[in-house]
């Protein structure tokens, strides 16, 4: 590594070097034996993001939780009344769906079009028989007489009937999921209704439900938070942010000897910030990441113990990991923003202070 | 040889106290020569360690000049200041301020590191300077597992570690015994003898005397008397026996 010299040619001064930038990877490796040495220090920082973070996350998990219980169902009851009726429509011939008169031709095409498949196939073993051996020839005459049976009239008919039927059946589904969710819905209401008491009637979800129920919209549970969530929320991380920099303060306060040296060795003050920084930042990312299980954890625990199984049938996985990601920048922003400062008074410290301070 | 390696001009020093001028320095003319080994003495309140504090770039005068190899330090930007402080300078302090979380290599390393040595390059150079002050078998040890007299043994390694002209040592022997403290002064003199590194040491003790090539009394901000090595000869008999 160069030294830059001072752009002063004709003075002593010249002789002066620049101090150089140290790279981040010794800040981190400085910040990471710093932590581990003070471990149980370093936990009691940690402690106060943890516990913001899983303070967060538990008002937004059990908003998410809330919310799917109560759009999940209903965004499932509307594609299930859409299907109904697009099911409907087909089976009266109505506007938008195909008419029986286009069910019958579409059927008569591609059973025109089966048909000659079919009397291709026979030409091609008419073909092959001519110069098969005589065992092979009888096999091949047996499967040309099955193909033409199959070419029959009154076989087409059944399968006109068949295709009815499909279509009755897929009524029936959706009648019964329709019904399914009436029930759940009786029972989520039962459930405020008896505070707290967990529900018996258990309702099956089919895992298609719950894939709409997580999906579009993941940020939609925002709108659940009560005022008092959010007023709660903020207050939390707070009270979060001057714990951490009054944490930072101390650690920086029992440091001022450490500092001092190191910057009688040479150090830079913006590295002296560096080094507070990445300790501040990795102890707020591993509590950011306890804080987001706990919440979750915790909250989920809550939410089910209240309303059942229904809990996890809607479980919206989309909207916890949209929460989770916002909590990890919060807490990581918040861990780094409050270290700014007491890194920066520790890094402006001329050395002299430094070590008088300790007497 | 005959260079001055710290030169001061005028200097004086005015710390606020309130409302209250304390006058540290009034006026303080000293040239110390390169290689020699100087302590500076006087009773607390003298201005000493404001002295002390000025030639090793760690203060700035309120007026007056210091300069350090010739280079005026209060010309100098962080940049400049803090690359004196790196390879021009070493500092030995009363408490020994070795850094707890690193072990005896790594706080003799540190200062390598910040001159943008190698890994590498650091480590052998760092081995070597750790055998070179008796300490060649406790590299890896962490702070709290070495003596009084170890961590300053450290702290002197380190010191030495980007082969600094000028060692300022602040009361070096003020936390140590008086037998390890002899050694410790024994070691900065064989330093000062084999590289010709020039030591500044602010002090309260006279075994430190016997060591030094002159004295500087300090009293009541100013320059009291400087005494040449020859003007304390007794002295160095008497210790010399004690010890």
């Amino acid at each position: 590594m160069k030294q830059r010299e001072a752009a002063l040619p004709h003075n002593a001064q010249a002789r002066i070097g620049k101090q150089i930038m140290l790279p981040w990877s010794k800040a981190i490796e400085i910040a990471f034996k710093s932590i581990r040495v003070r471990f149980w220090r370093s936990m009691i920082t940690m402690s106060s993001i943890i516990l913001a973070i899983a303070f967060l996350m538990s008002i937004w998990t059990s908003t998410a939780i809330t919310a799917g219980l109560d759009l999940g169902p209903q965004r499932e009851l509307e594609s299930l009344k859409q299907r109904l009726a697009v099911v409907r429509r087909a089976m009266r011939g109505g506007a938008g769906a195909p008419s029986k008169a286009q069910v019958e031709q579409q059927y008569a095409r591609d059973l025109a079009a089966a048909r000659a498949r079919k009397e291709r196939a026979i030409y091609a073993k008419q073909q092959a028989i001519k110069t098969a051996t005589s065992d092979e020839a009888k096999r091949l005459t047996a499967e040309v007489e099955a193909l033409k049976a199959d070419l029959e009239a009154a076989k087409s008919l059944a399968l006109l009937e068949s295709y009815l039927l499909d279509r009755r059946r897929e009524t029936e589904a959706v009648k019964g999921r329709l019904d399914t969710i009436l029930q759940q819905e009786r029972v989520k209401g039962d459930a405020a209704a008896a505070t707290g008491e967990a529900p018996q009637a258990q309702p099956e979800a089919a895992p298609a439900a719950k894939a709409q129920a997580g999906s579009g919209g993941i940020g939609t549970f925002l709108s659940y938070m009560t005022p008092t969530d959010k007023w709660l929320a903020v207050l939390a991380l707070l009270v979060c942010f001057v714990g951490i920099v009054n944490a930072m303060f101390m650690t920086v306060q029992e440091r001022f000897r450490e500092i001092g040296t190191m910057k009688c060795l040479g150090a830079l003050d913006a590295f002296i910030v560096k080094i507070f920084l990445v300790e501040s930042t990795a102890l707020g990312f591993i509590g950011t990441l306890a804080g987001i299980l706990i919440g979750v954890v915790l909250s989920t625990l809550r939410q089910w113990l209240v309303y059942g199984s229904p809990t996890f049938s809607y479980l919206p996985l989309g909207s916890l990991g949209f929460a989770a990601l916002m909590a990890a920048i919060v807490g990581l922003v918040l861990s780094a923003g409050a270290a700014i400062l007491p890194a920066r008074s520790a890094a402006r410290m001329e050395p002299v202070e430094a070590m008088r301070i300790e007497e | 040889m005959q260079q001055n390696i710290v030169r001061t001009r005028e200097v004086t020093k005015v710390y606020r106290m309130g409302k209250v001028e304390v006058h540290a320095l009034k006026g303080v003319d000293l040239e110390i020569r390169a290689g020699e080994y100087i302590s500076i003495m006087g009773p607390s309140g003298s201005g000493k360690t404001t002295l002390f504090n000025m030639v090793g770039g760690l203060d700035k005068p309120t007026s007056g000049k210091v300069y350090i190899e010739e280079v005026d330090v209060a010309q100098l930007d962080a940049y400049e200041l803090a690359w004196l402080r790196c390879r021009k300078i070493g500092y030995i302090f009363q408490t020994f301020n070795i850094i707890p979380v690193m072990t005896a290599l790594e706080n003799v390393t540190l200062p390598m590191v910040f001159a943008g040595l190698t890994t590498d390059e650091a480590r052998d150079k760092g081995v070597a300077l750790l055998t070179k002050v008796g300490l060649g078998d406790r590299v890896s040890h962490k702070p709290f597992e070495l003596s009084g007299g170890q961590q300053q043994r450290v702290a002197i390694a380190r010191a030495m570690a980007n082969d600094p002209s000028l060692i300022l040592a602040d009361e070096p022997t003020g936390n140590l015994d008086i037998k390890t403290g002899t050694e410790i002064i024994e070691l900065l003199q064989q330093l000062n003898k084999e590289q010709g590194v020039t030591i500044i040491s602010a002090t309260h003790d006279h075994k430190m005397l016997s060591a030094s090539d002159r004295i500087v009394w300090i009293r009541d901000g100013k320059i009291d008397r400087i005494e040449e090595r020859s003007d304390v000869k007794i002295e160095v008999g008497t210790i010399e026996g004690e010890a």
